[in-house]
């Protein structure tokens, strides 16, 4: 790629501003990178320097994600540092949002989401969900106490590659194995992710669930390996 | 003696959740993010201060009520299935005591407002601290049970809740058909899901002169359980 000295350096700058989490110039935290730019400032200075949204996405913004999720799986940071970053990657999906609209620039998929049935429980998720679009993915939040209809009401209404379960006790997780038989049944290749305090990878297997993690980083690996981009 | 069914309202101040406590809650976090930690626990504070309603109560058994049988317990006709590891524990107490607590739902309702606002990182700090917070009412309401036991020669087993050490969250039920509708504002959905959520139910043996035992995680099976205790003792 044929980029002047400054833009490459641009571009690795904001890399390191995602995998930091530094919003913007009058950010405090990180406490080593106060005043310095941060996404709300690199990134508008690329696209007035006419990088492509896409350029600036997978050169720049991805590069800092992928950091995290590698950071993340050697236990070097945990769930809070993970999602600071995702907040300064929404941050910059906030500013690219207008070329998604036009069509220029193309999130990675849709994801559904969803607290399944007789559960109440929405944090879990709701960290899931930071991730995911932290990541580059579109997620339809369903919200909680969701049954199966809502499910397949959303899977025929739009193009989903995959839907993410959540749960909080043992009582509700038991709902999980009717509504992966429902999506299986409807849409059997549609994987379905389950996630939650109660879950392990013994339960995930017994209702066929195509994924078992106890942490959104999980979910969001398995969508970059498994559906390619763009 | 102590009172059959009692109820207490703590304070935010009583339950001594300090920025100290708060970093203790928070080591997840990487040192140079513990600005944003603070600059939030420093937003939040009077928030949490003045919507941070504990209530903590409980119902005691005395003797004639209780049996045991087989890792049974039986309080007046209601059986609980407790696994090895409580039964061990609770057999040997003359007296039983039931007990709920609950911040509220005020926390709660912020978080999903927080979140609704885009701020999940702040939601995901209060969360946290609220379910802190729950934790330190029902500290708070163990001191209060133990200091009223002490004057008449009792002492507590360790705590027990519905949904830990192998004791099906599903007994939830049963628990509370033994307490007042409503006891301490909280009431329990058709999945036993407690609601408000920042609520914690469980269970004490009482007896006189009883000695309180360790936790015995060598004889539970639950390799998933987040309490387990490494070879060393550590609670991981
Ligand atoms: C904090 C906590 C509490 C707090 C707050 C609970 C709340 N819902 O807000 C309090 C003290 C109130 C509490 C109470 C109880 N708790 Co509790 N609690 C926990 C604890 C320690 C953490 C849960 C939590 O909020 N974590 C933080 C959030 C953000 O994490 P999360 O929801 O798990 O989501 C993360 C992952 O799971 C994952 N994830 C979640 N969903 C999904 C989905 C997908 C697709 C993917 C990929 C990933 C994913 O990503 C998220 C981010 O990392 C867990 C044990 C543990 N270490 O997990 C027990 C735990 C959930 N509690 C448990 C129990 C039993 C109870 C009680 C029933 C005990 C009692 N009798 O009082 C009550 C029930 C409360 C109620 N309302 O009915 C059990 C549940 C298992 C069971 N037997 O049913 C657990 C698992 C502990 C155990 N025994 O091992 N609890």
């Amino acid at each position: 790629m044929n980029f002047s000295f400054d833009e490459n350096y641009l571009l690795s700058q904001l890399a390191l501003c995602i995998e930091r989490g530094k919003l913007n110039s009058s950010s405090k935290f990180p406490a080593d990178m106060i005043s310095q730019p941060g996404v709300e400032e690199l990134l508008p200075e690329l696209l007035s320097r006419n990088i492509s949204p896409k350029i600036i996405l997978d050169n720049g913004l991805l590069i800092g994600m992928n950091r995290v999720g590698e950071k993340f799986r050697d236990g070097k940071i945990f769930i809070p540092d993970v999602l600071i970053s995702a907040k300064a990657m929404n941050a910059a999906m906030e500013i690219l949002r207008p070329y998604i609209v036009k069509g220029d620039l193309k999130l990675k998929g849709k994801v559904i989401l969803a607290t399944v049935k007789g559960d109440l429980h929405n944090i879990g998720k709701n960290l899931v969900r930071m991730v995911l679009e932290g990541g580059g993915w579109e997620v339809i939040d369903l919200g909680i106490d969701v049954s199966s209809d809502k499910i397949l009401d959303a899977l025929k209404t739009n193009d989903i590659k995959a839907v993410g379960l959540s749960a909080l006790l043992t009582t509700t997780m038991l709902n999980m194995k009717d509504i992966v038989r429902d999506i299986k049944n409807n849409f059997p290749e549609i994987p379905v992710a389950v996630g939650g305090a109660p879950l392990n990878q013994r339960f995930a297997d017994e209702i066929n669930a195509d994924l078992y993690s106890p942490d959104p980083q999980g979910m969001l690996d398995y969508l970059n390996n498994n559906f390619s981009l763009n | 003696m102590i009172n059959k069914i009692n109820q207490y309202f703590f304070s935010f101040n009583e339950l001594n959740f300090d920025e100290e406590k708060l970093i203790r809650a928070f080591k997840d976090f990487s040192t140079q993010n513990v600005p944003l930690l603070k600059n939030t626990w420093n937003q939040l504070y009077s928030f949490i201060q003045q919507n941070c309603k504990a209530v903590a109560g409980y119902r005691y058994f005395e003797s004639d009520s209780i049996s045991y049988q087989n890792n049974i317990l039986i309080i007046d006709d209601t059986q609980f299935n407790l696994s090895p590891i409580i039964y061990r524990d609770l057999k040997d107490a003359t007296d039983i005591i039931l007990f709920v607590c609950t911040i509220g739902n005020k926390l709660e309702e912020k978080v999903q407002e927080l979140v609704s606002s885009g701020d999940t990182i702040s939601a995901f700090i209060l969360d946290r601290i609220a379910s802190e917070l729950v934790e330190l009412t029902a500290d708070l309401l163990e001191n209060k049970i133990q200091s009223e036991l002490t004057s008449v020669g009792y002492n507590l087993t360790n705590r027990y809740s519905p949904g830990y050490c192998g004791w099906s969250v599903s007994d939830q039920k049963k628990f509370f058909s033994l307490l007042p509708e409503n006891f301490c504002g909280v009431r329990l959905t058709e999945s036993s899901l407690m609601l408000p959520i920042k609520s914690v139910s469980g269970i004490y043996g009482t007896a006189h002169n009883l000695i309180r035992k360790d936790y015995h995680c060598e004889i539970c099976d639950d390799e998933f359980c987040y309490r387990r205790k490494t070879d060393k003792g550590i609670i991981i």
